[in-house]
């Protein structure tokens, strides 16, 4: 077996030819690879746009939901430290 | 791509052809199992509406787990093997590229029964934790 264990890939697309502008699709993936099993998580990360002047975008593409959920699972442990701290400082 | 099988003339003991062909099962399962690794398996096909072009994006996570095993009994021909395994791949959309003729454009896709679920799971969680706060602190009457 010649693949690492932990490994992360950045793959990009074959290019494609809109209204003059060369897209390119990238996703970054990351495998994991062990004796008895294995796991791969894929996800879009960027778009490229080559425009005919030669200019470079790059635009992310960006998971909102995850985003989303993290920022509310954040906010509840903030939460619950302030709670915490409050009711200890009451009763003293 | 073609492959060729070369076949040994000689003859293999049962155990050996089964376990061979356990191995190989295991290589094609893990070959399409990092197939999802793949750029192609993330974007879908790009699908044209006059000058746009909307490419949609998901977030594939795979899964897959085996294990075989043998042994033998007391006796000399009492002897087994055997194997399992399982695995799941899950895609999530998490965006729809818009290739309009004057710019590029994300337009993200929310999944509002997640963030609900995660509303409610944190909600849940402060107030059980607020009513047993309260609940230490109340004074006993016995």
């Amino acid at each position: 077996m010649t693949d690492s264990l932990i490994r992360f890939e950045t793959s990009n697309s074959p290019p494609i030819i809109a209204g003059g502008r060369k897209i390119i699709l990238q996703s970054r993936a990351l495998r994991i690879r062990l004796p008895f099993g294995g796991f791969v998580w894929n996800r879009p990360s960027a778009v490229l746009t080559q425009t005919t002047e030669g200019h470079n975008y790059v635009t992310m593409v960006h998971d909102v939901t995850r985003i989303a959920q993290a920022l509310i699972f954040a906010l509840g442990f903030a939460d619950a430290i302030f709670i915490t701290l409050a009711a200890r400082k009451n009763t003293h | 791509m073609s492959s060729q099988v070369v076949l040994n003339s000689d003859p293999q003991p049962d155990e050996l052809s089964n376990q061979s062909d356990a191995l190989n099962t295991i290589q094609n399962t893990f070959d399409k199992l990092f197939g999802a690794a793949q750029v192609e398996s993330v974007y879908g096909d790009p699908i044209k509406q006059d000058d746009t072009i909307v490419i949609p994006a998901a977030e594939i996570v795979a899964v897959m787990g085996f294990g075989i095993g043998s042994g033998k009994g007391k006796g000399e021909a009492s002897s087994g093997g055997g194997g399992g395994g399982g695995g799941s791949v899950r895609s999530r959309p998490v965006a729809a590229i818009v290739i309009a003729p004057n710019r590029v454009r994300i337009k993200p896709i929310v999944d509002v029964t997640k963030l609900a679920l995660a509303a409610l799971t944190t909600a849940g969680f402060m107030i059980g934790m607020v009513a047993r706060m309260n609940s230490k602190r109340a004074p006993r009457y016995e």
